[in-house]
C-alpha cells in the first residue's frame, strides 16, 4: 500500500486553494464593510445632538413679511425651519434666507461683543466705556443743537420699539426719526388719506387681482409678502397674469406671463403711455368717466397723454408698440388689474414721479380703493403704555435731512440688511465729527460705525413684527427667543435705557416687556379681528380672549393677529394728487427729463444698475454662500452681468477683471455674460454680507439722485488685465 | 411618456416594487429661488464644503440648474430645473456597477438608496449616472463652530471619501414607518410624509407621491399631457417627472436626445 506523503507542493496546493477560495466568500468584502464603516466613524466627524424632537412655532423677523414658521428642535435647539401651512399670511412660505435662520447666531460674522474702530481695526471695549463716550456727545448735541443733528435710523419701523426710538429723536431740536425706503409704503402714500381717517392706512389685495402689472417689483423673490401672491399662483395654474416691466430679467420677469425689458429711467414713460391708451380708447371702468372728464379739464394732462401714444412710448421705452397697447388691453380685459411699484429691495427704489405715473393705472382700471386692488385698512393699535406729554419725532425719508447735518447717527440694524446705500448717509453726516452707532448683530454698516452694541438676533429674543407694508389688513406677531443670545448681546431698549442715562437725558426706563405687553394690551383692548394660535392649530376671536395677559400667553407661542377686513368704504379718489393740475405739470417735466436721460443711454456708454437678492443679508448661513457657489441662481458677489454684445462692443470675454468708472468711484468686477441681459446695461448685485471690503457694495458709485433714488448710472465699463 | 405607468415597475429587473414614491416637477412654477437646495441640506446634514468647491465637487442632492431657450436680448428665456436622483426604476444604472451592494432599491417605496457605510468611494455609480445627481465627499464634513449643535439627528454626517445622493429623505421616511408601526400599519403610504424639498418649495412646484396609485396628484401630473422624464430613450424608467406647458422647454429636452442619438448612430 502505497504511503500517502504530504511534501511541499501539498503544502503549497492547499494554502493557495484557500486563498483562492477565500476570495470567493464573502470574508474580503465583509473586512472591506467593516473597515469602510470604521472609518466612518472618526473623531472629528461631528454627531447630530440627541433628545426628544419637538415642533414649536415663531415668526420670522429677517424681514418685515413677517412668514410664520415651524421650528423643529432637538430639546431647545432647533434643527430645521419650515414654512407654517396653516399661517394666514405666509402659507407655509418661507424664503432661503428664513430657511437657514437657525444658522445665523453661529456666523463667525456675529457681532457679540461691543466694540470701536480704532486705527482701521475694531476692537471690544467695555459697554460703559462707550456708552460714557457716546453719552457724553449726546449730552453736547442736547446743549449745542447748533453743532448737529442727532439721527435715528430705525431698519423695522411701527413695532413698539420703534416708539422709543421716536422719544429719542424728540429729545434733540431738529432730531430726525429715519425709516428706510419701502417701496410698497411709498407707493401706497401717492394714496394717502383716500379712505377717511378711520383707514388710514392702505393695503393691497394682491389675492383678488387678476392681472399685475409689475414694475421692477420682484414679486415672486422678496417684495412685500411674497407668500400673497405665490399662494394664488399656487391654487390655480392660472393664477393673475403677471407682466413684468423692467430693465433686468429676474427671476420674476423669468416666470412672469410677458416681460418687457425697458430702458432703465423709462418705467414712467412706459406708465404713462399705458395710460394713455387706457384713456385714449376708453378701457376704463364706466364709473370713471366723471373723473376721467375733469382730469381731461388739465392742460398738462392732455398733452401728456396726447405725447405718449403706443408708438412714441415704444421708441422711448425699447419695447414694441405693440406690446405697450396689448399690455393696456389685457389690463383692461382683466380687471381688477393692479400695477405695482417695485425696486429691487436693495437694488434701487423708484422717485416720486414714477410711483405718481404707475399708480395712475390703478386710478384708471379702478384698482385705488377696489376689490383686488389698493384697499384701505385700520393701524395697527397704539401700544397702550402712557406716551402722554411725550412727543414722538414723526417717521421721514432720509432723502429729506440736509446734507452734512448729522452729528449723531443711531442706526438699529434689526433686519440684517442694508437698506440705504453707506454713500447716501455719509452724505448726510457732519464731515469728520459725526459719531455713528450701530446696534447690530451683523455686519450692517461696519465701514460707518466707530461704534457697534451688539443685539440679539432672530431666535434670540422676543421681537414684534408690526403689519408689513403690502397687508390688506393689519397684523402682528412676535418672534419667540429659542436660542439664548450672547451675554453681551442686549435689545437696543436696554442700550437706549443706559444711552440716555449717560447723556442725563430725560427718559423714562423702558424694557422690552413692557413694550411688548402695551402692544399686546393695545390688540387685546381693540377687540377687533381674530388670533391665529399654531400650538393648537385653532383661531379665535380677539374679542374672546378674557385678559390681554391670557393673549400675551398665545403671542409667545407663535401666534399671529389678524384684523378684520375693512368695511365697504368709498375711497375719495379726487382728494388725491392727480385732480390737482401741478401733478401733471410735474409729470410733464419729469417725462421731459426721462427722455434726455433716456436718449442718453441709446447714444453711448454703459447703464450700471445694482440688483439685490433673497439671500444677500449682512449675516448668513454658510449655506447661503454654498448655494451662490455651486449653482448659478444667484449672481456671486463682485461680478458685472452684460450681454455678449456689449462684450464684443468692449472687448470684454466671461471671467475677465473689468472695472466700472461712474462719477462717484470706480468698481472692480468679474465679467459674467448673460443673453439676456439688455445690450448696453450692466447689473451688480449687491453683496450686503461681504464685510471683507472685498467686494464693495456697488451702491456707493452709484449717482445717488437728491430724493434718495440710485436706480441707473451712467458708466464706464473697461478690461482690466490688459 | 412611458406606457406602463400603471404597470408595477421592475427596479435593477428583477423584482416588482410595491409602491413607486416619485416625484413631479413643474418647471413652470419653479422660480429658481433655491430652497429646495437649501432645505435639503439642512435635513440632510450636507456640510457647507470649503471655498474652493465648485458645482462639480460640491454636495447638492437637489440641484436647480438654469437652462436657455438659447436665443438672445430680449427673446432669452430662461427655465429653472431641479435635477434630483431620478430614482430610476428600471436597470438602476448605479445598482448595477456598484461593487459593494451599496447601492440598492428599496421593494417597498421604488427608493433607490445608498448606503454610505458599504461604498468605498471607487465613483463607478457616478460615472454611470446620466444624470449627475451623485455627489462625491472630497472633504470631511465640517461645520463652523457651534453650528453642529443644529444638524438632524435622522441622518448621520457622511465622511469624506464616500459617494452620497438623494434618498428622497430616509430619516423622514424611517420616521414615518415608525409612526405607522405605532398606529399598528405596516405599510407606510406616500401621504405619510413629505421630503424636504418639497415641503419647503414655496411655489408647489414640486410634489410627491406614489405613483403606483392612480388616484395620486404625483400620478395624475405625471400622465399629463405636458409631462416628460429625462433622457427617456435610456429607458431606466425613472420615477421623476417634470412638466411644462412652455413648449421651447419639452422642446429642449427633445432636442437633446435628437443630437445624442445622431452622434450616436
Amino acid at each position: 500500500m502505497k504511503q500517502t506523503l504530504i511534501d511541499r507542493r501539498h503544502i503549497l496546493k492547499f494554502l493557495g486553494g484557500s486563498a483562492l477560495g477565500t476570495a470567493l466568500t464573502p470574508l474580503p468584502w465583509k473586512v472591506l464593510d467593516d473597515v469602510s464603516i470604521w472609518t466612518q466613524n472618526w473623531s472629528w466627524i461631528p454627531v447630530p445632538p440627541k433628545g426628544e424632537k419637538l415642533v414649536r412655532h415663531t415668526t420670522c423677523a429677517l424681514c418685515p413679511a413677517g412668514c410664520g414658521v415651524k421650528v423643529s428642535c432637538i430639546g431647545a435647539q432647533p434643527v430645521g425651519l419650515f414654512g407654517l401651512p396653516g399661517h394666514p399670511t405666509s402659507r407655509g412660505f418661507l424664503c432661503p434666507a428664513g430657511l437657514l435662520g437657525h444658522h445665523l447666531p453661529y456666523d463667525p460674522r456675529r457681532v457679540a461683543q461691543p466694540s470701536r474702530l480704532m486705527a482701521e481695526s475694531r476692537r471690544a471695549l467695555p459697554a460703559e466705556q462707550i456708552l460714557s463716550e457716546l453719552g457724553k456727545g449726546l449730552a453736547r448735541l442736547k446743549a449745542d443743537p447748533a453743532a448737529g443733528r442727532v439721527a435715528i435710523i430705525d431698519s423695522l419701523p411701527g413695532r413698539s420699539t420703534s416708539i422709543a426710538y421716536r422719544r429719542l429723536a424728540s429729545q434733540f431740536t431738529g432730531g430726525a426719526y429715519i425709516v428706510p425706503p419701502d417701496p410698497v409704503r411709498r407707493s401706497l402714500g401717492v394714496f394717502d388719506g383716500i379712505a377717511g381717517e378711520a383707514y388710514p392706512e392702505l393695503g393691497i389685495d394682491v389675492k383678488r387681482a387678476r392681472m399685475i402689472v409689475s414694475f421692477g417689483a420682484d414679486l415672486l423673490e422678496g417684495w412685500g409678502t411674497p407668500a400673497r401672491l405665490l399662494s394664488g399662483r399656487q391654487a390655480s395654474d392660472q393664477g393673475p397674469l403677471l407682466t413684468q416691466i423692467e430693465p433686468r430679467y429676474s427671476n420674476t420677469a423669468a416666470m412672469a406671463d410677458s416681460w418687457l425689458p425697458v430702458r432703465p429711467g423709462s418705467e414712467l414713460m412706459a406708465a404713462l403711455g399705458l395710460a394713455a391708451v387706457l384713456v385714449n380708447e376708453k378701457l376704463f371702468p364706466a364709473d370713471l368717466l366723471p373723473s376721467v372728464q375733469a382730469l381731461n379739464e388739465m392742460a398738462d394732462f392732455r398733452e401728456l397723454l396726447a405725447a405718449l401714444p403706443p408708438s412714441r412710448c415704444g421708441d422711448l421705452c425699447g419695447i414694441s408698440p405693440e406690446a405697450v397697447a396689448r399690455t393696456a388691453r389685457e389690463m383692461a380685459a382683466h380687471f381688477p388689474s393692479l400695477a405695482l411699484v417695485g425696486g429691487n429691495c436693495s437694488g434701487g427704489p423708484f422717485d416720486k414721479n414714477d410711483h405718481l405715473a404707475i399708480n395712475f393705472l390703478n386710478l384708471m382700471t379702478g384698482a385705488a380703493g377696489g376689490e383686488g386692488g389698493i384697499v384701505p385698512r385700520r393701524s395697527l393699535p397704539d401700544p397702550d403704555f402712557d406716551v402722554e406729554g411725550a412727543e414722538l419725532a414723526s417717521p421721514t425719508d432720509l432723502s429729506q435731512v440736509p446734507d452734512e447735518s448729522i452729528a449723531f447717527l443711531v442706526i438699529d440694524s434689526t433686519v440684517p440688511r442694508q437698506a440705504i446705500p453707506s454713500a447716501l448717509i455719509q452724505r448726510k453726516l457732519v464731515p469728520g465729527e459725526a459719531v455713528v452707532l450701530a446696534f447690530a448683530s451683523g455686519t450692517q454698516y461696519s465701514d460707518l460705525s466707530p461704534y457697534v452694541l451688539p443685539v440679539p438676533l432672530y431666535l434670540e429674543a422676543f421681537q414684534e413684527i408690526p403689519t408689513p407694508s403690502d397687508s390688506p389688513v393689519a397684523s402682528c406677531s412676535f418672534s419667540v427667543p429659542l436660542v439664548p443670545a450672547p451675554p453681551a448681546a442686549v435689545s437696543s431698549v436696554q442700550w437706549l435705557n443706559r444711552l440716555a442715562s449717560s447723556a442725563r437725558l430725560d427718559w423714562p426706563e423702558l424694557s422690552d416687556d413692557s413694550l411688548a405687553d402695551a402692544r399686546i394690551k393695545g390688540i387685546w383692548s381693540c377687540k377687533r379681528g381674530s388670533v391665529y394660535g399654531y400650538s393648537d392649530g385653532t383661531a379665535k376671536a380677539n374679542s374672546d380672549f378674557a385678559s390681554a395677559g391670557e393673549l400675551t400667553t398665545v403671542f409667545k407661542s407663535g401666534a399671529c393677529w389678524l384684523d378684520s377686513p375693512a368695511d365697504a368704504v368709498k375711497p375719495q379718489l379726487t382728494g388725491s394728487a392727480y385732480f390737482r393740475p401741478e401733478t401733471w405739470g410735474r409729470l410733464r417735466r419729469a417725462v421731459n427729463q426721462g427722455i434726455e436721460v433716456v436718449s442718453k443711454q441709446t447714444n453711448d456708454g454703459v447703464i450700471v444698475m445694482p440688483f439685490s437678492t433673497a439671500l444677500a443679508t449682512t449675516i448668513a448661513s454658510p449655506l447661503a454662500a454654498k448655494l451662490t457657489r455651486e449653482s448659478d441662481l444667484y449672481a456671486r458677489p463682485g461680478v458685472a452681468v452684460i450681454s455678449p454684445s456689449t462684450a464684443g462692443r468692449l472687448a470684454l470675454q466671461e471671467g475677465q477683471k473689468a472695472e466700472i468708472e461712474t462719477s462717484n468711484g470706480c468698481l472692480r468686477v468679474r465679467i459674467r455674460l448673460d443673453e439676456s441681459t439688455a445690450p448696453g446695461m450692466v447689473f451688480v448685485p449687491v453683496s450686503e454680507s461681504d464685510a471683507s471690503g472685498a467686494h464693495p457694495d456697488p451702491r456707493n458709485v452709484c449717482e445717488i439722485s437728491e430724493d434718495g433714488v440710485w436706480r441707473a448710472t451712467p458708466a464706464k465699463l473697461r478690461r482690466l488685465d490688459v | 411618456m412611458s406606457d406602463n405607468m400603471n404597470h408595477k415597475q421592475e427596479a435593477g429587473g428583477t423584482r416588482p416594487v410595491r409602491h413607486r414614491f416619485g416625484m413631479a416637477v413643474d418647471l413652470d412654477r419653479c422660480n429658481g429661488c433655491g430652497a429646495c437646495m437649501l432645505a435639503c441640506s439642512v435635513e440632510n446634514n450636507i456640510a457647507p464644503v470649503p471655498e474652493e468647491a465648485d458645482d462639480r465637487k460640491g454636495i447638492t442632492w437637489i440641484r436647480v440648474y438654469r437652462a436657455r431657450n438659447g436665443a438672445a436680448f430680449p427673446e432669452a428665456r430662461t427655465v429653472f430645473v431641479p435635477v434630483l436622483c431620478q430614482q430610476c426604476g428600471h436597470h438602476t444604472p448605479c445598482v448595477s456597477v456598484c461593487p459593494q451592494q451599496a447601492v440598492d432599491v428599496d421593494q417597498e417605496t421604488g427608493i433607490v438608496g445608498q448606503i454610505p457605510e458599504r461604498c468605498l468611494g471607487c465613483r463607478y455609480c457616478m460615472a454611470a449616472c446620466p444624470y449627475h445627481a451623485r455627489y462625491f465627499n472630497w472633504w470631511d464634513p465640517v461645520w463652523p463652530k457651534g453650528l453642529e449643535k443644529t444638524l438632524n439627528p435622522a441622518v448621520a454626517p457622511r465622511m469624506r471619501g464616500v459617494v452620497e445622493k438623494c434618498n428622497l429623505c430616509h430619516g423622514r421616511l424611517q420616521a414615518a414607518q415608525a409612526k405607522a408601526a405605532a398606529e399598528g400599519r405596516r405599510d407606510v403610504r406616500a401621504e405619510d410624509y413629505q421630503p424636504a424639498c418639497v415641503e419647503a418649495c414655496p411655489t408647489g412646484a414640486l410634489v410627491f407621491g406614489d405613483l403606483n396609485d392612480a388616484a395620486s396628484q404625483v400620478s395624475q401630473l405625471a400622465r399629463g399631457p405636458n409631462s416628460f422624464r429625462l433622457l427617456e430613450r435610456l429607458k431606466t424608467e425613472p420615477n421623476t417627472y417634470y412638466r411644462s406647458k412652455r413648449r421651447w422647454v419639452r422642446e429642449l429636452a427633445a432636442q437633446g436626445v435628437t443630437r445624442k442619438e445622431e452622434s450616436v448612430g
